[in-house]
């Protein structure tokens, strides 16, 4: 049998995109091997950059693919997946955009940084497709693994090292439980791998309520949780953010964290519908959990890092509202709330590195008066932090709406108005950032900003840093009022997946599944033309927060 | 041999494996926990595997899978120990503490 036959039978199409960030991966390993440290990291990141959005144009060609299962059921690259796939590729692009200074500066190889990034991002791609447990566990510990060395990049920085260390620990256990579960399941199944057939045959031995299959399920949830740092789970989020390079925190606040989102979708929806109300009961406990602990313990915090660590948190709490309802609303509304999180989040990010990059901390009480020296960086910190509190115009805003109106519609009262109360919360610390950089009078200006450099963007690095800034605060401002595009994406991918399409068939929510389309449309009609009365009153509204 | 032998001693391992993790204070001890955690799952897959699917093995496939991703992984843990005790001069975890929880 030829390669090119071979090919056809596995389907492996489905796969290009994938297959594009891997010849970028070796074309920089390579290239860097010839050409040498120095010379390679002009132009190493720009390959990697372009290798990125050529994968997510990829990903655009996969949108109606016919036949997406491929490799005899091991990958499935539906609508969701490409969604997610796409989420993935575009922020690990942001982040080699604001890397390239950083790295530079901290007097580390930029291709190798690229390189184990790059691995990472093949991880979390192929997580979001994965439909059958080997893969699952190979690509989840391809990110995971990745990720560690990403944590400990700064190798003679101890602060790095103790953050990867802890970070390896708790991971690696993490996915040891993960993986008990999944060879429970693989038992329970009589010795099937895939997720879709594993439900099927638990029903028909007859173990559908077994103490063995819940077992699995909270086995396979601490994975997961632990992925997307859910609460108790999160233990190594501050830590990991506050020690680890702040490109890589970027990188796993969003990616990772979406990689993660896509397993939790995917597995819970395909191996565990026998259980579903004790998956549900468990995530609307971490969702609680989440919201309150993460945006009531960012109130005490100090450094930006830690504060941005706790407010993930709050967001994945935010997010799993959407995971827990099972409906169209529900998935849809989760999908478009991380198209939004990752512009508003990676923006902040480039935001803080910045400011590091020129001051050399990241404490919240250094960055006061900084809108006398620097306008630009305090307008983009300013709007994504917003826009992370949800406040109207911004993106953020329409992310949680949508969020909670799903919820709303799905009867799920209680979350919906603890999530609207964290949120209040969260407006708080998130202010009392912007307020630091916007109010204070010249004489309070903090001993950083009194010594600020001036902005020399033609240092190496600097320029594609100021892109990802300014395409951020962009997409950040723009991304709530012209929201409609991101809407119809995320529907239809709920829409075109035939993993929740035929789980909501069976789900207890019929409703809402009947109303879901209709009302959807009619939510972003009202939100356009909120939109259109709110886009005048925007400077005000920041200037007065 | 009845396959519930072969689960109760994958179980016990996997409970030993988490006491290891919990209780050691070296970061060497708490990587090898996490092996005997990992080889719990060996044994409970290719168990499994022997009894409920010696058609198609699929769970002797996944053990290799797990063993070839085991070693990745203690590589790049004992590579970060190194790193660590390079700086720091000690792997207890007691003493990293640099980071606030």
């Amino acid at each position: 049998m030829d390669f090119a036959s071979l090919a056809v039978q596995l389907n492996a199409g489905t796969i290009v995109p994938e297959a594009i960030v891997l010849i970028t991966l070796m074309t920089v390993v390579v290239s860097d091997l010839i050409i040498g440290r120095q010379a390679s990291a002009q132009w190493t990141p720009y390959i990697a950059i372009a290798g990125l959005l050529a994968s997510v144009v990829a990903l655009f060609y996969q949108w109606d693919v016919a036949n997406p299962i491929s490799f005899i059921g091991e990958f499935n690259g539906d609508a969701l997946s490409v969604v997610f796939r796409g989420i993935i590729a575009l922020s690990a692009a942001t982040t080699i955009l604001m890397s390239i200074r950083y790295v530079i500066q901290s007097g580390t190889s930029l291709a190798e940084f690229i390189t184990i990034l790059l691995t990472a991002t093949l991880g979390g791609m192929f997580l979001s497709g994965s439909d059958e447990l080997v893969a699952v566990y190979v690509s989840l510990e391809t990110l995971s693994i990745s990720s560690y060395l990403l944590t400990g990049y700064t190798k003679r920085d101890p602060r790095s090292n103790e953050a990867a260390l802890k970070y390896l620990l708790i991971g690696a256990s993490s996915s040891a439980i993960f993986l008990y579960g999944a060879s429970l399941l693989y038992g329970l199944s009589g010795g099937e791998t895939r997720l879709s057939t594993i439900s099927a045959s638990i029903a028909s031995a007859g173990l559908a309520q077994s103490i063995g299959l819940v077992i699995a399920l909270v086995f396979a949830i601490a994975g997961i949780a632990f992925k997307i740092a859910a609460v108790p789970f999160h233990q190594w989020t501050p830590d990991v953010y506050e020690g680890s390079p702040t490109p890589v925190v970027a990188f796993l606040s969003v990616g990772s964290k979406a990689a993660g989102f896509a397993l939790a979708i995917r597995l819970l929806v395909t191996a565990f519908p026998l259980v579903s109300e004790q998956w549900q009961l468990v995530m609307t406990t971490l969702a609680i959990l989440s919201m309150v602990l993460g945006n009531v313990v960012a109130l005490a915090q100090t450094s930006m890092k830690r504060l941005l660590a706790y407010s993930s948190i709050g967001q994945a709490g935010f997010v799993m509202i959407g995971l827990i309802l099972g409906t169209d609303a529900g998935y849809s509304s989760m999908v478009f709330y991380l198209m939004v999180y990752l512009f508003m989040n990676l923006g902040a990010f480039t935001c803080i590195i910045l400011f590091t990059l020129r001051t050399g901390t990241d404490q919240i009480s250094e960055y006061a008066g900084l809108y006398q020296k620097d306008p630009l960086l305090t307008l983009a910190l300013s709007v994504c932090l917003l826009s992370l509190g949800g406040i109207p115009p911004l993106a953020g805003f329409f992310g949680k709406l949508y969020l909670f109106w799903a919820g709303w519609q799905a009867g799920a009262y209680p979350l919906v108005i603890l999530g609207l109360v964290t949120s209040v919360i969260s407006i708080y610390y998130y202010i009392r950032v912007v307020k630091m950089m916007v109010v204070k009078e010249p004489q309070e200006m903090s001993d950083s900003v009194k010594n600020y450099p001036p902005t020399d963007w033609t240092l190496p690095g600097m320029r594609p840093l100021q892109v990802g800034l300014v395409s951020a605060l962009i997409a950040t401002s723009l991304a709530g009022i012209f929201s409609n595009p991101l809407f119809t994406l995320a529907n239809d991918s709920v829409l075109k997946t035939p993993m929740l399409q035929q789980a909501l068939g069976r789900s207890k929510a019929p409703i809402a599944k009947q109303m879901a389309p209709t009302i959807s449309q009619q939510l972003s009609l009202q939100i356009t033309e909120v939109s259109t009365k709110k886009a005048v009153s925007l400077p005000k509204s920041m200037v007065h927060s | 041999m009845q396959l519930q032998y072969f689960l109760l001693v994958a179980a016990a391992l996997f409970c030993i494996g988490v006491y290891g993790l919990v209780n050691s204070r070296n970061a060497v001890r708490v990587l090898m926990s996490i092996e005997l955690m990992l080889n719990a799952v060996n044994l409970n897959l290719m168990a499994f595997s022997n009894y409920l699917d010696p058609q198609a093995i699929k769970g002797q496939i996944f053990t290799i899978f797990v063993i070839a991703i085991a070693a990745a992984e203690a590589a790049v843990g004992l590579a970060i120990v190194l790193a660590i005790y390079r700086n720091r001069d000690t792997v207890d975890m007691e003493q990293f503490n640099l980071l606030k929880w």
